[in-house]
């Protein structure tokens, strides 16, 4: 049945303009109806998708039906989107949601430990099979000199040579190992398989720095100079590929069940609570290694830092492994 | 040129709303404008850290290589959720970034689309993710098949400009009761649909193009219909076809109290002699 576009458009536009001026409050930000305001944009929006209902057919209707398409999408966005944010809380989210999110996935942790495991087992057993191998396994030039040589030039350094270069040393290490992280995160899309690969390299090195320096005999300057930066650094890197993991297996296709879309937004907010958790642990493992762990005998010694980041493990240990209350229990 | 992509939601309401895809060239583009406001405020930053300076200079650099870092890495990610969707360059020309259900994106989709950015570089300009976009049927990049998100071209439609009919006062057709019946009778709801679109779209036509399909309408028309001669004399054939839609549609302009209550008018073609 043809419906005359012109007679049509005269009655209901207004109901469309009053819609509309609705969608553009809510799309302000932090936009709000009250509950009748919120009423009279349920009644509208029903109304103007019936009126699309009756434009279906008819042709001449194009422009109108392209316009009430548009506004309805709009209208339909900002009513899904209009239930209240959760408050911005960035030290309950690292506090309280992070240890959570971190058991409920912790299965993806210990294959992340795993691969690194292997790696530091590979890394250790091929410079011990073949020491020529060392330029290969360890890729930073500072760590290719012989562990003695290294100690004796960081022990002889005076005390505040570079206080002033700390800080910048600290941010670089911050941004770098975030941005390797959120790459072990990121590669999480090959269904985890670029995560796991990720930390096993980083084992391998692992494996071939200790090595490297306990058959030098350095093995004190070695726990004074890792464990109290990466006590916290390698299980804030672990914590990545973990949610790179999770997305992984989110990924995976399945015969049934809900889409990968919906598997994924179901993991979502996980996966942020573990990259917000790893943030501020790297935050905190750079101003460790630019502020303390470059401190070496005499000026401090090896058994105090040891001592230092055997405790911060066990304290961290502590904080992702101790069972939590349940939400709202 | 091919014709844009499309992506349809159904709501549960029975709606069902459809968008335009926005293409990987528009994006593209987008992606330009925003990095080029990023650089800008990355620019602003340096003189915001020159303070940070007492404390030593190692100390100001510091905090320029944090502040880079922070607002690289997060600018997309809070534009899109503050703005719903949307960066800079997207407002520029007109993208949103929806969730596959036609709802905003979320806080988390937000983050992982933009984190995975990181993939979808590879190994270089967007490697990786253009070439997921192109095989895939919605132009997503791996960000947005991860998350659920699809790029959608925003419209902003106006209603349609009824001025394009003709003036009812020089209608030659108007009053004639017996053919306005005729008219109604023998039409069918696609020519006058038909009829009504191609008067309200004269104006996008390339001249031959516009002579031709008003010639071919206006010929199918009079087949219909014996017209007196002196009512159709002299006028072109586009006038003709203006002549009849405006005829075809005015009974509601005529009664709108009727036309108000109870709601569509009995169509052309369908007997109302």
């Amino acid at each position: 049945m043809i419906l005359d576009p012109r007679q049509f458009i005269a009655v209901e536009s207004p109901s469309w303009d009053a819609l509309e001026a609705l969608v553009r409050r809510l799309e302000k930000l932090g936009g709000r109806l009250s509950l009748d305001e919120a009423e009279r944009f349920h009644r509208l929006y029903l109304r103007a998708g019936s009126a699309l209902d009756r434009l279906g057919g008819l042709s001449a209707g194009a422009a109108t039906r392209q316009r009430l398409e548009s506004l309805l999408a709009r209208a339909h966005a900002v009513s899904s989107s209009a239930v209240r944010r959760p408050p911005f809380d960035p030290l309950g989210w690292a506090l309280r949601e992070f240890p959570r999110a971190f058991q409920r996935h912790v299965a993806a942790f210990w294959l992340a430990v795993a691969a690194t495991g292997l790696g530091v087992f590979l890394g250790a057993g091929l410079l011990v099979e073949d020491p020529r191998t060392k330029p290969w396994l360890l890729p930073y030039e500072h760590l290719r000199v012989e562990p003695h040589v290294r100690v004796a030039r960081e022990e002889s350094r005076p005390a505040a040579s570079d206080a002033d270069q700390e800080a910048t040393f600290a941010a670089f290490l911050m941004t770098h190992n975030i941005q390797v992280s959120l790459m072990a995160f990121c590669l999480g899309l090959t269904l985890g398989v670029g995560s796991l690969i990720l930390m096993f390299l980083n084992g391998v090195m692992l494996g071939a720095i200790c090595l490297d320096y306990l058959v030098d005999g350095q093995g004190p300057f070695l726990a004074g100079w890792l464990l109290p930066h990466g006590s916290v650094e390698i299980p804030a890197m672990l914590i990545a590929a973990q949610a790179g993991l999770v997305l992984g297996a989110a990924m995976v296709r399945r015969e049934s069940g809900p889409s990968m879309a919906a598997r994924v937004r179901a993991v979502g907010r996980d996966l942020l609570l573990l990259l917000w958790g790893m943030t501020v642990l790297l935050v905190w493992a750079g101003i460790i290694e630019s502020y303390f762990s470059q401190i070496h005998e005499p000026r401090l010694p090896y058994a105090a830092k040891a001592a230092y980041g055997a405790v911060q493990l066990c304290l961290l240990a502590a904080f992702l492994f101790l069972p939590r209350k349940r939400e709202g229990t | 040129m091919s014709a844009p992509r499309r992506f349809t939601v159904r709501l549960a309401e029975g709606l069902r709303l459809d968008y335009e895809l926005a293409s990987p060239i528009a994006r593209g583009a987008a992606v330009i404008v925003a990095g080029a406001a990023l650089a800008l405020g990355l620019a602003l930053l340096r003189p915001l850290a020159g303070p940070f300076g007492v404390l030593g200079a190692g100390f100001s650099l510091g905090v320029l290589i944090a502040a880079y870092f922070a607002l690289s890495t997060c600018y997309g990610f809070l534009s899109e959720w503050l703005w719903r969707g949307q960066t800079l360059g997207k407002r520029v020309f007109g993208l949103r970034v929806l969730d596959t259900a036609g709802r905003p994106l979320n806080a988390y989709q937000a983050v992982l689309r933009n984190l995975l950015r990181m993939v979808d570089r590879l190994p270089l300009f967007y490697g990786l993710g253009g070439g997921a976009a192109f095989l895939n049927g919605r132009w997503q990049r791996l960000g947005d098949l991860a998350a659920g998100t699809v790029v959608v071209r925003e419209r902003r439609s106006p209603l349609p400009d009824w001025s394009a009919l003709a003036s009812q006062d020089l209608n030659s057709l108007r009053g004639q009761r017996r053919l306005t019946a005729q008219l109604r009778q023998a039409c069918s709801p696609a020519e006058a649909e038909l009829g009504l679109e191609m008067l309200l779209r004269r104006n996008q036509l390339e001249d031959g193009a516009r002579l031709r399909l008003f010639a071919g309408l206006a010929a199918r028309l009079k087949a219909k219909v014996s017209a007196p001669p002196e009512l159709v004399e002299g006028l072109s054939d586009e006038q003709w076809v203006r002549a009849v839609v405006d005829v075809l549609y005015q009974a509601a302009q005529e009664e709108p109290g009727r036309a108000a209550k109870s709601g569509p008018k009995q169509a052309p073609g369908q007997g109302q002699a």
